[in-house]
């Protein structure tokens, strides 16, 4: 006779356990399967010590779980009591093999042989219970593991690490340092990984401090020696230890003989759910890191909600509130699923979601109603939502001085994605055409979507295109006019430093550059001479566009990876003679470039000692440096520097007593330091992954971390390739006395530097710090508000030229 | 502004006498003396604004003021004292400003003219990457010596650890002339070129291919060193000088205040 | 012999396969030497090291010239290894194994890093930098310490220091013990801390003690306190004509500065002076004096004239004033007397000028000596009164020892019996009158000659000469003839305080015009032009002098001294000051 169960659940982490926790609550006959002797194997394997984050903070938790930001043992401790506490039927060492049948009629067996039977089943598994072995003979010896606990448990060892994810380079990286470190990767390159660790593994690598084996597979694993096939055959490492970091898929087998059917290959694919958490078996359920619910808290309330349905008394989904809170302002006292239907129903964009998702979405994007004539955002503002219009319509000001041509977009249509997709200020203002609702989706959510379901990408790059077009070309005009061009346009893409247009070539296209930037330099009595500089949203290669044989003027060059769309000329030249107004935007673009070229030659010819060859050298050193993605750089002039450091402490004392520049790791060309400081890149790479929404964008262009917000993930930190954002702790710096007493009475011990934060017991946490451009003490950033001989500067851009040409020399 | 002010000084100085003997008793000498007192109260004030960050809009303006206002001082004080000198602490605040406003100028010409010359000598290097490749470079040049008879790796090793010693101040003022072949690693590179990589029958007697490289490397951590203690040099002259301007400003504050006191005490 | 050398990379690492050597000699010498049976190049070893030979199942090590081993930790020339046995050579552990088993060679020697890092080549890049740090010196201490030193120095001291006492006293001759001054001082307070300058010689006695004059902090020097030596000086304005202008409340300080060297700097520009007397009549109503602001614009001057030189008042006139009364009862004129030759001859006789015959330099050189008749009149006014008899003379005095003297005189001639010649009063009378009584005792001539003797002399020939006299009243004794008291002044322009011998370069007639005068003072007491001839205003001029109100005026008028003022007694005083 075999154990029958109400439910059964699988999986003792936050999910499993607080499911099991509400069960015995709720009195429901319940088991719980734990694969392990313990609770909750994922977090229990996390590194000794570590702080495990409670976010997002709004979410409330819901049952009787006890959970908090704390440390791992904490956690754990307090989970154990739990569980003891309420009393709910676990079964430790109980992996279970085989789930077949569905709902009234599951068969559960486990490694014991036994069978249980139940009528519902909650799968809550996670991955980390299924990580990727090493899949070659040799594997199974004891120095071949797969995680890193603490890597300063090793000294002087050989060690291979296998896998060049994340993890994988995250374990290389903290080993090199006291190991003799290889990293074996089937990648040719670390494309896989954040790109702060690419930079990281590369810089190790360069220096040699880690041997980087690429296109290469372990064979087999000897005494001591790792076998590999690499490209030019086989190759033996020397090895003490092996560290595989393969990854956790989902246990694909295991689930699909459940039934379970996966959307696509994909391994990391996740199964489908209804807003129950339901699959398509009937009665099994699928929550926490299995149904891609990363989050602890995510995985307690999925538990404790679904036994609460089951028992018959459903709760509302944790996030019911705040989704009630986010819609009270457009749709007082809707019930929250209404909502969400009218959404599904309005907005295209979210119409391909689950519900899950799109519950998800929306708890960080905002609805608001709009009056006709309100202004939705403004031209130059650095927001970079994506504003979707479920009912009424918005005016697109493409030309601020000519209200009756803005572009009208209406409902079930969506605006903003230029600034989505360039990161760039708004080109054009919007305002509400007439009563309307819209959802504003942050560029965060955006991207997830965008990257789950391919169809909002393609119809974002679609739309955006044609917009790009419409505003470079024929602004002036309806849309419908230039469909042949926008026909005829395509998207191109540049890798950094990728030429674009080659000069002495035959003027075959125009372009528009859609993200990135680039340079235009000629080349000038055998010494190429940077030009100028071209931001996202601008046109070029349109001179000469106008006569059949004529050759490009100049070379352009993409800074960084970039997007341009390129329109053939002959298409221009055909729509030229309907619309005669690109003439003169041609024309006045070209008279612009000339101007500029004159000038830079005035200029230098004012200054004789500044050879246009040094200008050039400094002007593609600042672009090798990637300056061409900020937005706002801080550079100093050697020429002028004292060295007295002033603005590396004006920065500290700003800013709690901890500078966000550093001068020294800063890079040189000729005069000109770049130091290590934030130059507020077009499109921040620290934004694209911040857990918690800490790091954002000012309106104003500042990129700043909110410190209450930041959980010191360092995600930013590690994102960023110019390692302008530090991990430390907020409350360690040491503020320099002001009043000449102080200073004068701490220099003899009378008085000390205070320290910022008094409270000398509260808990060290690191918190990712970067320059905020001072914007919150009012005037110019203090760095250069603090410089005695105005060598230091914050350039955009568009005027490093001028400032090379001119700005320089002053003193 | 500052040339106004000195001129109206000088000016006035010139047309009024109220009284037989110039002094800073006058109604003219009050008016240069609160003038002065105010003058080198804002002027000391810069040292503290330099530390007030943020709000006050750059930086670049007082300094230039703070520079010229300092020499403008200079006229107000002296037409103050009304060219009397005394032992007594009036004099002495008077000299303890001359001084300040003396170390002020040399200040200024440092901070003109090293920074460039600086940046010329570094060539885009920094101290680290400098000392590192100094670093580098003995480590080359020991591991090269290896090839060599024990006593020319000898001379080579102690070559390397020869770093032209440490520095002091003086010479961080007055530069002394380092010859980079001078020393161990002269005799180093004399042994290697004239014994070793010489006529066959010296010591081991290399082929002059083998000993290049190692008197290359040699010399060039030679003129390393120069180099480095040519940035030591310019680093301190530009930090030096203040640590005359800000003691004595201070001690003028105090001398500036008993003068006050007493002039005012003893009417 | 074959010898495999197996190499351990890095403490606790475990053998590396690739890195293995093996030797087949009967002897391995180790060393960086190319020639080296086991060359190794690594500091620490030299060229030739050591050498490793076969001894029987063990080896032996040997070092070679000027190489050491080290076993145990101890120097060692030489050492046989046996199995399990190692030795350090350089950086090196050499370690003899228990015979290879896969018997690739006789001995398999295990050659590990003595200590960590042997193996590898870390650059020390940090340990450099220290060497090339630049430390500005603790500009913060310096700061600290110096403004303390100063402090101490200049406050602290000078004003903890107790005064220094120093007195100085002495006996008169009526054995009074008299004090002049008892100053407490703090020398090194007053001569170099505080003190602004050198103190005037006069005040250098209490030099040192502030006090003496700085009586209260924050409060300027007071008058009184310069008054309380300086009791004497006069007043400036006379208290009876401007008793509304008081300078004693104007403070000393305004014009007089100590602290300014040896003497003590007197304010000698004259835009005080003008601040009342550019408009003398604002500040002093009832004055007569006249206004003035500079040299240039200062009025022709006014002489002061003797109006009774019994009662001894004065009265002032312009030079030009015609109808100037002078009593000075005095007939002389320089017009006459230096047309004189007599005097010219004594004047060359005496190689001086004319002048200098009768005026001599008074002591102190403003003024001159009065005339005197024993010295300068004299020897030409004889004052004989008989041609008869020229030894007999008149006394230069009283009017009534001329007239003695004249009755001596006749007595003698009478007891002579000389007869003169009575004054014939009838003379043309009638013929037939009656002849006088005859006169026997002779007494009656003598009384009729005297009173007629003292008529001619007095009234003119002797006294009147020079004398203003007057006749006995009708009816009284004839005799009793009177001279009149005579003044005169020795400074005509008395408000002023003009130097004679700060002009001697200059001839008297330069400014006074002696041989035009003919009696006034007027004439001879030169007006300003004369002086503007060589003086010019504060302003100066060209060929001028720059006189400032205080070159020919005192301030401090001793005329008006500060307490209860008696213009009387005071100008008696000045003017009989011989």
């Amino acid at each position: 006779m075999t154990e029958h169960y109400q439910v059964a659940i699988i999986g003792s982490g936050p999910g499993g356990l607080s499911a099991a926790i509400t069960a015995a609550e709720q009195g429901l006959s319940h088991v719980l399967f734990e694969r392990t002797s313990h609770l909750a194997d994922t977090i229990y394997k996390y590194q000794k010590g570590k702080k495990v984050m409670a976010h997002p903070m709004r979410l409330p938790l819901q049952g009787s779980m006890p959970f908090d930001e704390g440390f791992r043992e904490g956690i754990l401790a307090d989970w154990d009591t739990a569980a003891a506490k309420s009393g709910a039927n676990i079964k430790m060492s109980a992996e279970v093999t085989k789930l077949a049948g569905q709902r009234g009629a599951f068969e559960i067996t486990i490694g014991s042989g036994e069978v249980f039977t139940a009528d519902e089943v909650i799968l809550a598994i996670g991955l980390q219970g299924n990580l990727r072995k090493v899949p070659v003979p040799g594997a199974d010896r004891p120095w071949v593991q797969y995680q890193l606990d603490d890597p300063d448990a090793y000294q002087n060892e050989r060690i291979a690490i296998i896998g060049a994810g994340d993890a994988g380079i995250e374990n290389a990286v903290a080993l090199a340092s006291h190991n003799e470190v290889s990293i074996i990767n089937r990648q040719p390159d670390f494309a896989r990984a954040k790109p702060g660790n690419v930079a990281l593994i590369e810089k190790a690598i360069r220096s040699g401090s880690i041997r980087a084996y690429a296109n290469s597979a372990p064979a087999r694993i000897d005494d001591n020696a790792l076998v590999l096939d690499t490209a030019e055959g086989q190759a033996i490492v020397p090895v003490d230890r092996i560290i595989a970091r393969l990854g956790a898929v989902p246990p694909r087998k295991f689930l699909e003989d459940a039934g379970i059917v996966f959307p696509s290959k994909d391994p990391a694919a996740v199964p489908e759910l209804n807003e129950t958490y339901e699959c398509n078996v009937p009665g099994l359920y699928i929550i926490g890191a299995l149904a891609g619910f990363t989050l602890i808290k995510q995985a307690v309330n999925q538990g404790h909600e679904i036994i609460r349905r089951m028992a018959g008394d459903p709760v509302a989904p944790a996030d019911e509130d705040l989704l009630r809170q986010r819609f009270e302002g457009a749709f007082p006292g809707a019930a929250v699923n209404d909502v969400l239907a009218y959404l599904r129903e309005h907005v295209p964009v979210l119409a391909g979601l689950t519900m899950l998702q799109l519950r998800e979405v929306m708890l960080e994007s905002a609805i608001a109603r709009f009056k006709k004539g309100d202004t939705v955002f403004r031209r130059g503002d650095y927001t970079n939502s994506l504003w979707n219009i479920a009912e009424g319509s918005a005016l697109v000001m493409v030309n601020e001085a000519r209200p009756d041509l803005a572009v009208r977009i209406g409902a079930a249509e969506f605006f903003g994605e230029l600034g989505l997709i360039s990161g760039r200020r708004r080109t054009a203002s919007v305002i509400a055409g007439d009563e309307s609702v819209m959802v504003e989706i942050p560029r965060r959510s955006m991207r997830r979507l965008q990257n789950s379901v391919q169809a909002i990408k393609a119809e974002l790059d679609r739309v955006a295109m044609r917009r790009i077009i419409h505003t470079a070309l024929a602004r002036d005009r309806p849309i419908s006019e230039i469909e042949d061009v926008i026909a005829g346009a395509e998207l191109k893409r540049f890798k950094a430093y990728e030429t674009i247009v080659q000069e002495g070539d035959p003027v075959d296209a125009l372009y528009i550059l859609r993200t990135g930037s680039a340079t235009v330099s000629r080349v000038d009595n055998g010494r190429e001479v940077a030009l100028n500089y071209i931001a996202a949203g601008s046109l070029f290669g349109e001179r000469g566009l106008l006569d059949e044989d004529a050759r490009r003027a100049a070379t352009i060059r993409a800074t960084v990876a970039s997007e341009a769309v390129r329109i053939p000329a002959e298409i221009v030249r055909r729509s030229m003679d309907r619309m005669p107004e690109l003439r003169d935007i041609f024309e006045s673009a070209v008279q612009k470039q000339l101007d500029q070229t004159v000038h830079s030659a005035l200029a230098r010819a004012g200054r004789p000692e500044t050879t246009g060859g040094e200008e050039t050298a400094i002007a593609s050193f600042l672009v090798n440096q990637g300056v061409g993605e900020a937005t706002n750089a801080f550079i100093i002039d050697e020429g002028l520097c004292t060295r007295c450091g002033n603005c590396e402490s004006a920065c500290a004392s700003t800013h709690d007593g901890i500078s966000r520049v550093n001068r020294d790791a800063g890079q040189r060309a000729m005069s000109v330091l770049l130091p290590v400081a934030c130059r507020h890149c077009e499109n921040p790479h620290c934004m694209s992954d911040c857990p918690v929404d800490a790091i954002t964008r000012a309106p104003s262009g500042e990129v700043f971390i909110d410190q209450m917000t930041c959980i010191g993930c360092a995600n930013c930190h590690n994102n960023c390739p110019y390692g302008v954002i530090s991990m430390v702790d907020p409350t360690s710096g040491h503020m320099e006395a002001q009043g000449w007493l102080g200073w004068l009475t701490n220099a003899v011990g009378l008085t000390k530097p205070t320290h910022v934060h008094h409270d000398p017991n509260a808990p060290h946490v690191t918190k990712a710090v970067k320059c905020d451009l001072c914007k919150d003490t009012g005037g110019s950033p203090a760095c250069v508000a603090a410089c005695p001989t105005g060598a230091a500067v914050r350039v955009a851009p568009e005027s490093y030229m001028s400032w090379l040409r001119d700005g320089r020399g002053r003193s | 502004m500052a040339l106004a002010v000195s001129a109206v000084a000088i000016l006035g100085y010139w047309l009024q006498h109220p009284d037989g003997i110039p002094n800073g008793g006058t109604w003219l000498g009050y008016t240069y003396g609160t003038v002065g007192f105010a003058l080198i109260g804002w002027l000391a004030w810069f040292g503290i604004r330099r530390r007030r960050y943020g709000g006050q809009g750059p930086l670049e303006g007082w300094m230039s003021a703070h520079v010229y206002l300092g020499l403008a001082l200079i006229v107000v004080a002296t037409l103050h004292t009304g060219f009397r000198f005394h032992w007594n602490v009036h004099t002495l605040a008077f000299v303890l400003m001359a001084l300040v406003i003396l170390s002020g100028v040399f200040g200024a010409y440092v901070f003109l003219r090293y920074p460039a010359q600086m940046t010329a000598n570094r060539q885009g290097a920094t101290l680290k990457s400098m000392s590192a490749e100094l670093a580098a470079l003995d480590q080359q040049c020991r591991d090269l010596a290896l090839n060599f008879d024990d006593e020319t790796a000898g001379l080579v090793v102690k070559a390397t650890e020869d770093h032209g010693g440490k520095f002091t101040w003086s010479e961080g003022l007055f530069g002394k002339g380092l010859n980079p072949l001078e020393g161990a690693t002269g005799q180093a590179i004399k042994r290697l070129r004239d014994e070793v990589g010489g006529p066959i029958g010296g010591p081991g007697n290399y082929a002059p291919a083998e000993v290049l490289p190692l008197v290359q490397a040699l010399t060039k951590r030679a003129t390393i060193i120069v180099k480095i203690r040519r940035d030591w040099r310019y680093r301190a002259q530009l930090l030096l000088w203040r640590a005359v301007h800000v003691p004595l400003t201070i001690a003028l504050l105090v001398a500036l205040t008993i003068h006050v006191i007493a002039v005012f005490y003893y009417r | 012999m074959s010898t495999l050398f197996r190499f351990i990379p890095r403490v606790g690492a475990s053998i590396d396969p690739r890195l293995d050597r093996l030797v087949a000699e009967p002897e391995v010498t180790i060393g960086r030497a190319h020639d080296a049976g086991l060359q190794l190049k690594k500091a620490g070893l030299r060229w030739n090291h050591a050498v490793i030979r076969e001894d029987g199942q063990f080896l032996t090590v040997e070092a070679l010239a000027g190489a050491t081993l080290k076993k145990d930790g101890a120097d060692t020339a030489r050492v046989t290894l046996r199995p399990g046995d190692s030795i350090r050579i350089g950086a090196y552990l050499f370690a003899l194994q228990e015979a290879d088993p896969m018997g690739l060679a006789d001995h398999v020697v295990t050659v590990t890093a003595a200590e960590e890092g042997a193996f590898d080549e870390v650059t020390q890049a940090k340990s450099y930098m220290s060497l090339f740090d630049v430390h500005l010196p603790n500009v913060r201490l310096y700061a600290f310490v110096l403004s303390i030193i100063v402090f101490a120095l200049f406050f602290i001291i000078p004003v903890a220091l107790g005064p220094t006492k120093l007195e100085s006293s002495w006996t008169t001759k009526e054995g009074r013990t008299e004090q002049a001054l008892s100053v407490h001082s703090n020398m090194f307070q007053s001569a170099i801390a505080w003190n602004v300058g050198e103190i005037s010689s006069a005040h250098k006695a209490f030099g040192t003690n502030c006090k003496s004059c700085h009586e209260s902090p924050f409060i300027p020097v007071r008058s009184s306190s310069c008054l309380a030596c300086h009791s004497g000086i006069g007043q400036h304005a006379d208290p009876h004509i401007a008793p509304d202008v008081d300078l004693t409340k104007e403070r000393c300080e305004s014009c007089h500065h100590e602290h300014k060297g040896t003497t003590l700097a007197t304010r000698d520009d004259q835009s005080d002076c003008a601040s009342c007397h550019r408009a003398i009549k604002d500040s002093a109503p009832q004055t007569k004096l006249r206004d003035v602001a500079d040299f240039g614009s200062h009025p022709e001057f006014k002489v002061s004239l003797v109006q009774d030189p019994a009662k001894m008042t004065f009265a002032r006139f312009d030079l030009d004033d015609k109808d100037a009364v002078d009593n000075s009862h005095i007939k002389f004129t320089h017009k006459t007397h230096l047309k004189l030759d007599k005097v010219k001859e004594k004047a060359a006789k005496a190689g001086e000028t004319t002048c200098a015959t009768c005026h001599e330099a008074a002591p102190g050189g403003m003024i001159f000596k009065r005339v005197n008749y024993e010295r300068d009149c004299a020897e030409c006014h004889l004052l004989q009164f008989e041609p008869l008899h020229p030894e007999w003379r008149l006394p230069h005095g009283h009017a009534e020892d001329v007239a003695n003297r004249l009755r001596g005189y006749y007595s003698e001639a009478a007891l002579r019996n000389e007869t003169f010649p009575t004054p014939r009063s009838d003379i043309f009378a009638k013929p037939g009158a009656d002849l006088p009584p005859p006169d026997p005792t002779g007494k009656e001539m003598v009384s009729a000659q005297t009173a007629n003797a003292m008529m001619s002399s007095i009234a003119r020939s002797a006294c009147g000469q020079c004398h203003v006299t007057e006749p006995p009243a009708p009816g009284a004794d004839p005799s009793a003839w009177k001279v009149l008291p005579v003044y005169v002044p020795d400074r005509f322009l008395p408000k002023a305080q003009f130097r004679h011998d700060k002009h001697d370069t200059m001839s008297c007639q330069g400014c006074h015009a002696a041989e035009a005068s003919d009696g006034g003072v007027q004439a001879l007491i030169p007006g300003i032009e004369t002086c503007k001839g060589c003086h010019a205003g504060q302003g100066g001029a060209p060929q001028r002098i720059a006189t400032r109100c205080v070159d020919c005026h005192i301030f401090h008028n001793p005329e008006h001294p500060v307490e209860g003022s008696n213009l009387r007694a005071a100008a008696a005083a000045m003017e009989t000051g011989k």
